[in-house]
Parts: structure tokens; C-alpha cells; sequence
């Protein structure tokens, strides 16, 4: 079997049969149901609470029961567990009213009485811009001399983006319990090493007393990555409290209203051009943070740090800022940052190849960067990277040139180029994550893989398994997957940032390497990895220059649509997609993964409209949110070149995140093309579309 | 808590409407959805409910010389299904929601919802079609438009039921129909937008608009005439009163309905 | 003892909870068979599919009156099924499941859709499944998957 052979996935027939348990469906003995007490308000003072007389069998959790501290440990410790004087948006947890019997609880719930003094909340990000106490973060840095530099024209365009939200299919949900004295959590999450960081400064134990088990988890896309360290923190409190185990599953518009989603950003890019080509860029984005930091200032970096793209621009300004207002907080979600940013530069560069009168991929082919070549912030490209190749497959596999030479009614072709960074920014694997992963031959010969990354439906379980199995040259079903659980599995990092694969694949295919001298021992063998940056990683957190990613991942896509002159819907007929993802760790799975990101990006590009007013997200439900249906999707082509990255495990770099990222800048350019409109924001809805003609 | 009354026939039905105030639930695809509620918990009803969805003297498609008549509790499905409805009809409920939807949701419960963005109205309403309602003592025939008399109000009282809608039997030899939601399944509709050319001349019906459907026989008139496409825009744009929410805009929407217009008007000269 | 019964995977059953009571929380909590999920709460995305009588139905919106006298089968009973044989390999072969928790309640669109005798073409397959929503596959591996059953005879089950 090659590595990139496609192979049935290992928990396919499971889920199926409708027989893996997600933590809805699990069974805890003597458990009791948590559903949580809001803000009515998005900002305020919490003057009085008035809880009537506790029933038998009722439950209050809020502040006061937290053992340690009421604070959810992510990156800052700014946000608490539960809002105890002050309330900073709508929806913001107060309690947990815990019982046995889910109608009591609600008839409960439905008396208690919260008094606030009430305050002008913030909510427009450009408003709260202006407020310099709104800034959580600012970042900028610079390259060559902007100031400096001679030009023919420069171009300045504003370009805005709304919420995206995950709609994962399963909602949040977690179970606590207190098993032997072990305070454990039992959850759908992405990161069991990130909530058990967040349960031992919240509940003041360390990890011998704390367990994270990850439960099966439908869908995540980053929704899962730091928002259940808060719901894993509550549960703890309660179960700590009550000694019994405690299920919180939000209702699903809870959910939509009230979790993480993917920040608004308004972005102004200014573009230097001299010869027909961009010399230099100055870039400010800005982004709703909402009303704690969360990941939000990772997420802003990310964005400036990949904003040149696949281009060679010698001169940059770049700054970047998370805004605080009185909206829900935002957070991950499959991009990172990119999908923002990306939108606004590839938009931009088919704007001014327009503007020059050039072909949006020849004017892009002149900016192209190579290996060796400095990366925004400085550092250097060092994998081999093919823009002109992947170019060329995309055009041929898309008859480009014949199709954009015709002339066309209603119909517009659109493109993009777009790298993504795999694994954690800059030194972040090496100094924040520092993964181990380990390998155990069990006796009878079969070995099992020990990792904290989860399976929440990319296909980890059967890449990793596959990427082991291959190097031991063993049968597939000879290799195991432990349950991430802290107890049993070593911090090989969270399941995000599209390093799965690249990262943690790497490790484990060393650890195979390792054993396989060893297999014929008897008894059992453990080998442990520990992450090692490579030679060629450099970088300083505090000046942001040097290599912000180990190694990029590329995509070219082209877009066609056509658009109703009634209706002014759109109809996106086809994604074209050409990769270079290293070498593809079964087939099956890359397309998976590519099939689905280009869906949510389309979904980004032109229906998922998420808007906040005053405060409250205005479709919370998924008959007033729409993602794409069966009949909304396009036929979907995609190829990818074979270029072995010399620290990826087979030359496997990152898949997940890149899928999505470049879709909406090449679906708008393409709604642009189709019926002469310019546009600045995302998503093109045929509202959009009426009002942007002239 | 709410009761639950389930009546083994239509007159136990009749009886039990006349005697207490009832909230009638067929195929719950709108109702329970009202009240949902945590998983596991009692539904959030709003007040005693009857179940009406099994009750077979509701389930009937026959035809006379001159009309259709549909029993209220025919699903979407089976409308669709039928052979013996019009094709422009059997269109309409086929774009509606999904086929498992359609398995549940019923024609009365379409009408007696009477959301502004019910997808059945602006069909009914240009087919001239009747509601017959029904009470223990009384048995009523009206118009359409006399029934839906705003956004989830309609003329039913509380001791009657929806008995069947009776559809005309039109000569139809044009029709323009076009839902517009957010996507292309199961989506509420932004505009929804009936014209029907039948032997009298051209009848259309804008829904999603305005709190109830929009139909003017004066206009439709002033069409048939071959009246200046101007005045018939400008009467349409004074009737429409679109507003902006979640879903769309008034801008959108107006502009849209008036597209339509003009295409309805072009592909008949 | 409840005057109502219905048919559960075959076997009698007598409803004793309130008539509003939804299916899926019969199915879900009183019986424990969690292969249906319950994904939006108001009949947007099918992962509560079930039959009854033969037909797919939302049952996050059935309430139980809905279901007295009539035969519901989950996907635990359908699993069972050589026609689930069929569809289970066409999709593992496709690709077409990853986060799974869409996937018992299309398995059961993909049922009524074989059974509804349509010839399995791409576009009666995305009519059949437009009341189920993927967020993770982008729906192509799954027309794949349900064209194929196509090959293998999808009309006669």
C-alpha cells in the first residue's frame, strides 16, 4: 500500500450504524442535567439576584463555587467562569441551575429574579475602535521602506467581513463527574490539554486530581478549541460540588447565539504599484473581538503574518488590532484569521489586475514568491514552492484560457492564491506546545497510538494510524488509538492550526521508525517523541520577524457562478482547486477535507449573513442562518502536485484550514465578473449584489 | 401544563373545539417548533392542544366539475403526488421546505399558520381559492383573502377547524412562480411570487412582502388592458410595504417583486 | 395501562408519556436508542430522520399522538437491514462519512430515496437529501457514494 491509497476510514462504519456514543448519548449513573442562567443584558452591573427557595433536587453553581479561581484560563485569564458583578454581553453565564428533572429546572429557572444597573453597551467595532481602553491588542511590523518609495499609483480599498458560525453538527457539550476523587471532564472538544489548563487554575488541583476525556465530537472546525475549557470549568465546579455527574449540552440556540464564531473585520489595504507590479503594502485590520481576548490576538496575528500571500512584496506596513465591544466573543474557527485577511488581499489583487487591464492570474503569477525568498516578516521560504506549476494544473484542469477568452452573460469566473502556515505560529510549537507523543507495543504485538489530538471528523484517527502502520509495515488494524485522556495520553499538543498531520504525524512516524528495531522484544515497549524545531525555525515573538510558520501549504482555485438578473441570486456552478499539501496522506481524506472547506467557504462567500444587534446575534436559529444544502453546492474539481516536505511524515504538510481560506475572495471576484459590480464585503447576498448596481 | 386532547373522529373534534379553547396540531412542523424546548422536557405549547393530524376525514383530493377539493389534513406530500392537481400547484409545494417536511406538514396547517412567508398563500390567493371551515354548528365557505387577515391572524374562531380548501379549476396558459430565500432548499422565503395567466387574464400574487399576501384585481385589470408598464409598477410599488429583518431587506424585496412584474409583462408581449 | 400504542423497530409499545411528547425523546431517552441526534432542534437538518410507516420523518417535531397505531423504525432496526449493508459500503467506499453526526439520519434519507423508485441520478439524489445537512463533506463523496448504489441495482431493494 502507498501512503496516499485511500483506506476505509476507521470510524466510519460506527458512525453509520448510528453507534458512536457522543456525549449526548453517553450514560452516567445518577447524573444530573446543568442549563444555564444568562445576562439578559449585554452590559451592566449585577445589583441583585434574587433565587426563590431551592427546591428539593435543585442546584445552584455560580461564583462562589468555584474552589480555586472564577477565572477561565486561556491565553489571559480575563474572562470568568461565571459572571458574578458585572455582565459584558448577552448571554454571558451567571449560573448553572443543576437537577435531576429538566422540566423543574426550567420552572426554576423561570422565577429567579437578576436586577441590573444597566450601561451603555458598545457594539460597533468601528465605534469602539475610536476608544483607545477598547484596544485589547495592537500589533504592527514593517519590511524595506514604504515611506520611501517611488510609485506610479496607489490603490486603496476597504473591505469588511461579518461573523461566521461553525454549525457544527453536534452542539456543545460536556459532562462532569468526580470519579475516585478525580475531578473528571467529560467532553466534545479539540483540546483536552487546553481544558485541563484551564480546570487546574479554576479549580486549584493539578493534573492527578483533574482527567480530561474526549468524547466522540460532531464537528468542531475550531468551534471546540477554546470555548469548552469555560463549559468544562462549570461542569467541574458542579460535579465537585454535588459529587454526582452533571451533563451540560446547550440548546442549539444557545449555541449559535452565545459560543465563539468567527470575528467580523473591517480591513484597509493600500497597494504601491510601479510598473504594473505592487511594490509595496500597508495593511490594517482590525477585528471584533467581543468582550474577552480569547484567542482573538492569535488569531490577528495570523492574519498580518500571512497577509502578503504567495507574493513577494518588498515593502510592508502592517498592523493589526482586536477590538473590545459588548458582543458575544469570538474565537476559532477553520482559517484562523486567514479567511479575513485573504479575502481582502486576494479581492484587492483581482481589483487591481483589473484595474491594469491584466488577467488576475498573470498579474498574480508576477508576484509570485520562491524558495529562498523572504517571507513578510523576514524569515525565509524554505521548502520548495511551485505558484507557476500549481497555476498551470489549474488552468489546464479548468480550460481557463478558453473559458475566460469567450464571452460570457451572467456568468463570471474568479480566483485566488493562498498559502497557509501549518502548525503554530512562529516558535510556538517549540516553546508553548513542546508535543510528546509516544507509541506502546503491547505484548501481543499490536501497538497503540498516544496522542492528545482528537477525531472530530477530518480523520485523524485513520491518518495517524495509517502514517504508524505504513512505517512498521504492519496491517492497519494491528494499530490502535487510545481515547485522548489526560490520564493516559501524553500533551502532544491541541488539535488545531492544521498540525495534526503535519506535526504530529511527523512525531509519531519517528516513534514508528524508532520501534520498529525494537518489535521483536518481548513484552511491552513504549517510545516517547518530543517536538524538535527545525534549524531553519527562527523567530522573535517580540519584534515579529523570522519564519512565522515551519512550512506553507498553497492552493489556486478558480470560482464560476452565475447570477440571476431577476433575483440577483447566485448560482456557483463550479470550484476549480489545484494543492500542493506535500504529500497527501490518503487520497480519500484530502478530498475530504477539500470538498468540505470549499462548501463552508462558499457558505462564507455568499449566504452565511451573521449579524449582532445591540448586542444579540441576530440568527440564532438554522432556519434564519443558512449553510449550504445538497442543492447549493457546486461540482467541486480538485488536484494537487506531489512535493515531499522534508519534515512532514511521508512530506505531508497541513490540509484542514487552507480549504476553506481562499474560496470567498475568488467566488466574489467572480459574482464581480459575472455582472460588473464591485464589491467590498462578504457575504455577496443578492442583497448585496441589487444594491452594488448602479 | 397544557392538556392534550386526541379525538377519535372529526365530530369528537367539532365537540371538544366547541366546549374548550384548543390550539389544533396536525403535522407539528410549524407548532413544534414554536414550543421547542431542552431535549427530554415538556413541549412549550402555549395553551391545551388537539391533535388532529390522524383524523381520516381530513385526508381526501376529490375534484368536481369546476374545483379541487383538498382536505386539510392532506400533507404537502401527497398534494405533490397527486396526479389528479394542476402541475402549476403541485410546483409550488414541491419547492417547500423538505421531503421529509413534506411527509408531515399539511395544506390546512400552511393556511392556518398564516405566516407572512407561507408559501401556499400567494398560489391560493391567485387561483381565487376558498377556505371551508367548520364548527360543530356551523360550516363556513370563504374567500381566501377574507380569511388570512394578517401575519399569523386569520378569521377562523376558536370552536372551528380548517375543513378543506377548494382550489378553482383554471384554464391556466401562462405561469411565472419564483421563490426567493437564502439558498436553494429548505429556506424561508424572502419573496414569493405567483402569476398565473388563466382565461380571465393575468392573476398575481405577491407573498413575503407585506404582512399578507398582495393581490389587486384593479391592476391585474389595468395588465390585461395592456395598460402602460409604468402605472402598473407604479400601483404595485404603492402596495408594497416590505421591511428589513434578518433575512432580507424592503429595498430587496420591492426591487424584486418589480423585476418579476416586468418579466411577466415582457414574456407576454 | 395508556390506551395508545405504536410499533417501535418491531416490537409493541404503549405510550405513556404526554401526547406532546416528541418521538425523538421517546427514542432518545425513554428507549436509549441515541443513533438518532438531535442537530437543530426545528427540522432544518435531519439528524433525527426515522421512519414511519415507510416515510422519513423530522422526529425532533412528531409529537407522540402523531405516531399512535403506526410503525417507527431507527436506524438501530434499519442498521440491520441488507439495504444498509449496501448503503454503508457505498458510503465507506465513497468517503462520504467524517464527523458522523449527520450521518444515521442521511443513511436514512439515502433509504427512502432507493425506495422511492427515482432512477439515482445526481439531481434526484440532491432533491432527496435537501433536508439534511453536512457541514463537514461538502455532500460530493455523498452523491457519490448514493450514485453508485445505483450500479449495484438500486432499484430493486
Amino acid at each position: 500500500m502507498k501512503i496516499t491509497d485511500a483506506v476505509h476510514r476507521v470510524d466510519g462504519a460506527g458512525k453509520l450504524k448510528g453507534e458512536t456514543k457522543y456525549i449526548e448519548d453517553m450514560h452516567f449513573d445518577n447524573m444530573l442535567y446543568a442549563k444555564t442562567l444568562r445576562s439578559k443584558i449585554a452590559k451592566g452591573r449585577i445589583t441583585n439576584i434574587e433565587y426563590p427557595e431551592l427546591p428539593k433536587e435543585i442546584f445552584i453553581i455560580d461564583a462562589e463555587d468555584m474552589p480555586a479561581n472564577n477565572e477561565v484560563a486561556i491565553i489571559e485569564r480575563d474572562m470568568p467562569v461565571f459572571a458574578k458583578d458585572a455582565v459584558r454581553y448577552l448571554g454571558e453565564p451567571i449560573a448553572l441551575v443543576v437537577g435531576e428533572d429538566k422540566d423543574a429546572i426550567l420552572k426554576y429557572m423561570s422565577k429567579i429574579k437578576i436586577e441590573y444597573a444597566e450601561e451603555e453597551p458598545v457594539c460597533d467595532l468601528s465605534q469602539a475602535a475610536k476608544k483607545p481602553d477598547h484596544i485589547m491588542t495592537e500589533r504592527a511590523y514593517e519590511k524595506g521602506n514604504l515611506s520611501e518609495i517611488e510609485y506610479d499609483e496607489k490603490v486603496t480599498e476597504i473591505f469588511e467581513t461579518t461573523y461566521q458560525e461553525q454549525l457544527y453538527m453536534e452542539k456543545q457539550g460536556v459532562v462532569g463527574t468526580v470519579e475516585e476523587g478525580v475531578v473528571t471532564v467529560y467532553g466534545s472538544l479539540q483540546c483536552p490539554y487546553y481544558a485541563l489548563g484551564a480546570l487546574k487554575h479554576a479549580m486549584g488541583m493539578d493534573e492527578t486530581k483533574l482527567r480530561v476525556i474526549q468524547t466522540p465530537t460532531g464537528g468542531a472546525f475550531g468551534g471546540k478549541e477554546e470555548y469548552p475549557s469555560l463549559l468544562a470549568c462549570q461542569v467541574a465546579a458542579a460535579a465537585y460540588k454535588l459529587k454526582r455527574p452533571v451533563r451540560l449540552v446547550l440548546d442549539r440556540r444557545e449555541d449559535m447565539a452565545y459560543t465563539t464564531k468567527r470575528h467580523p473585520s473591517k480591513m484597509v489595504i493600500t497597494s504601491y504599484i510601479k510598473d504594473k507590479k505592487v511594490l509595496g503594502m500597508d495593511f490594517d485590520i482590525m477585528l471584533d473581538a467581543g468582550s474577552y481576548l480569547g484567542l482573538s490576538d492569535v488569531v490577528m496575528q495570523r492574519a498580518i503574518f500571512t497577509m502578503t500571500g504567495g507574493y513577494k512584496i518588498a515593502n510592508l506596513k502592517m498592523r493589526g488590532r482586536t477590538v473590545r465591544t459588548n458582543n458575544v466573543f469570538t474565537g476559532a474557527f477553520r482559517g484562523f484569521g486567514a479567511p479575513q485577511s485573504m479575502y481582502a488581499l486576494e479581492l484587492h489583487m483581482s481589483h487591481l489586475a483589473k484595474h491594469l487591464g491584466e488577467d488576475p492570474l498573470k498579474f498574480r503569477r508576477r508576484h509570485y514568491v520562491k524558495r529562498g525568498d523572504l517571507t513578510a516578516t523576514n524569515g525565509r521560504f524554505n521548502e520548495e514552492i511551485y505558484l507557476d506549476r500549481l497555476t498551470d494544473l489549474l488552468e489546464n484542469m479548468s480550460g481557463y484560457k478558453e473559458a475566460v477568452s469567450k464571452k460570457r452573460i451572467l456568468a463570471g469566473y474568479g480566483v485566488s492564491v493562498v498559502p497557509h502556515g501549518g502548525g503554530f505560529t512562529g516558535d510556538g510549537e517549540a516553546v508553548h506546545i513542546k508535543a510528546v507523543v509516544k507509541l506502546k507495543k503491547e505484548s501481543n504485538g499490536r501497538v497503540t497510538i498516544l496522542v492528545s489530538n482528537v477525531e472530530m471528523g477530518q480523520g485523524a484517527i485513520t491518518t495517524l494510524s495509517k502514517i504508524v502502520a505504513i512505517v512498521l509495515e504492519m496491517d492497519m488494524d494491528r494499530v490502535g488509538y487510545e481515547t485522548p485522556d489526560t490520564f493516559k495520553v501524553p500533551d502532544s499538543g491541541p488539535t488545531v492550526a492544521s498540525r495534526t498531520t503535519m506535526v504530529v504525524g511527523a512525531l509519531l512516524a519517528r516513534a514508528a521508525a524508532k520501534l520498529k528495531n525494537r518489535m521483536h522484544e518481548p513484552g511491552e515497549v513504549i517510545i516517547t517523541e518530543h517536538f524538535k524545531q527545525p534549524d531553519y525555525v527562527k523567530w522573535n515573538a517580540e519584534t515579529l520577524q523570522g519564519n512565522a510558520y515551519m512550512a506553507y501549504s498553497w492552493s489556486v482555485l478558480l470560482a464560476r457562478v452565475e447570477v440571476d438578473p431577476v433575483s440577483y441570486e447566485v448560482k456557483c456552478t463550479d470550484i476549480w482547486g489545484a494543492y500542493d499539501v506535500g504529500v497527501p496522506i490518503d487520497e480519500k481524506l484530502l478530498i475530504g477535507q477539500i470538498q468540505g472547506g470549499m462548501v463552508q467557504g462558499l457558505g462564507y462567500a455568499i449566504m452565511e449573513n451573521m449579524t449582532s444587534k445591540a448586542g444579540g446575534i441576530e440568527q440564532f436559529t438554522f432556519s434564519s442562518y443558512p449553510i449550504p444544502t445538497t442543492m447549493d453546492v457546486p461540482k467541486l474539481h480538485a488536484e494537487w502536485i506531489i512535493n515531499p516536505y522534508q519534515d512532514g511524515p511521508f512530506g505531508a504538510k497541513s490540509v484542514g484550514e487552507l480549504t476553506l481560506v481562499g474560496v470567498a475572495p475568488a467566488v466574489a471576484a467572480a459574482i464581480e465578473d459575472a455582472i460588473g459590480i464591485i464589491t467590498s464585503e462578504i457575504p455577496v447576498t443578492p442583497e448585496v449584489i441589487e444594491r452594488s448596481l448602479v | 401544563m397544557y392538556k392534550n386532547y386526541r379525538p377519535n373522529n372529526l365530530k369528537e373534534a367539532l365537540d371538544w373545539m366547541a366546549e374548550h379553547k384548543l390550539i389544533p396540531v396536525a403535522g407539528g412542523t410549524d407548532l413544534m417548533i414554536r414550543a421547542r424546548n431542552w431535549q427530554g422536557a415538556s413541549r412549550a405549547m402555549k395553551g391545551d392542544v388537539i391533535y388532529i393530524q390522524h383524523l381520516d376525514e381530513l385526508r381526501f383530493i376529490t375534484e368536481t366539475e369546476t374545483d379541487y377539493h383538498i382536505g386539510a389534513g392532506v400533507t404537502q406530500a401527497q398534494f405533490c403526488q397527486c396526479d389528479m392537481l394542476p402541475d402549476y400547484a403541485r410546483e409550488v409545494v414541491g419547492q417547500m421546505a423538505t421531503p421529509a417536511i413534506r411527509n408531515a406538514a399539511t395544506i390546512g396547517g400552511n393556511i392556518a399558520n398564516a405566516a407572512s412567508v407561507a408559501d401556499l398563500l400567494p398560489l391560493l390567493y391567485a387561483a381565487d381559492a376558498k377556505i371551508v371551515l367548520r364548527s360543530r354548528d356551523s360550516r363556513r365557505v370563504l374567500p381566501i383573502q377574507s380569511f388570512e387577515i394578517g401575519k399569523y391572524k386569520t378569521a377562523r374562531r376558536a370552536d372551528e377547524l380548517i375543513f378543506e380548501v377548494i382550489l378553482p379549476k383554471l384554464e391556466i396558459r401562462r405561469t411565472l412562480y419564483k421563490k426567493m430565500g437564502q439558498r436553494r432548499a429548505s429556506i424561508l422565503s424572502k419573496v414569493s411570487f405567483m402569476a398565473l395567466e388563466a382565461e380571465d387574464g393575468t392573476r398575481i400574487a405577491i407573498g413575503a412582502v407585506n404582512d399578507t399576501v398582495v393581490r389587486s384585481k384593479e391592476l391585474e385589470k389595468r395588465i390585461n388592458e395592456g395598460g402602460g408598464v409604468k402605472s402598473v409598477l407604479d400601483g404595485y410599488k404603492a402596495l408594497l410595504h416590505g421591511s428589513d429583518d434578518k433575512r432580507s431587506t424592503k429595498r430587496y424585496r420591492e426591487r424584486v417583486v418589480i423585476n418579476l412584474l416586468m418579466k411577466w409583462m415582457e414574456e407576454k408581449r | 395501562m395508556s390506551e395508545y400504542q405504536f410499533v417501535l423497530n418491531g416490537e409493541k409499545r404503549f405510550i405513556d408519556c404526554e401526547l406532546s411528547r416528541r418521538l425523538l425523546d421517546v427514542i432518545r431517552i425513554d428507549e436509549g436508542l441515541t443513533g438518532t441526534k438531535e442537530g437543530c432542534q426545528e427540522g432544518e437538518c435531519g439528524a433525527c430522520l426515522v421512519f414511519i410507516d415507510d416515510e422519513i420523518f423530522n422526529s425532533c417535531l412528531v409529537p407522540m399522538s402523531n405516531v399512535v397505531g403506526k410503525s417507527v423504525v431507527t436506524i438501530e432496526a434499519y442498521a440491520k437491514t441488507e439495504e444498509y449493508q449496501r448503503i454503508e459500503r457505498a458510503f465507506l467506499e465513497a468517503g462520504a462519512v467524517q464527523c458522523g453526526y449527520c450521518t444515521p439520519g442521511m443513511v436514512m434519507a439515502v433509504s427512502s430515496l432507493l425506495r422511492s423508485g427515482k432512477p439515482l441520478d445526481e439531481d434526484a439524489v440532491r432533491m432527496g437529501l435537501s433536508g439534511n445537512l453536512c457541514r463537514c463533506t461538502g455532500y460530493q463523496t455523498i452523491f457519490e457514494a448514493v450514485c453508485s448504489l445505483k450500479e449495484s441495482g438500486g432499484q430493486d431493494v
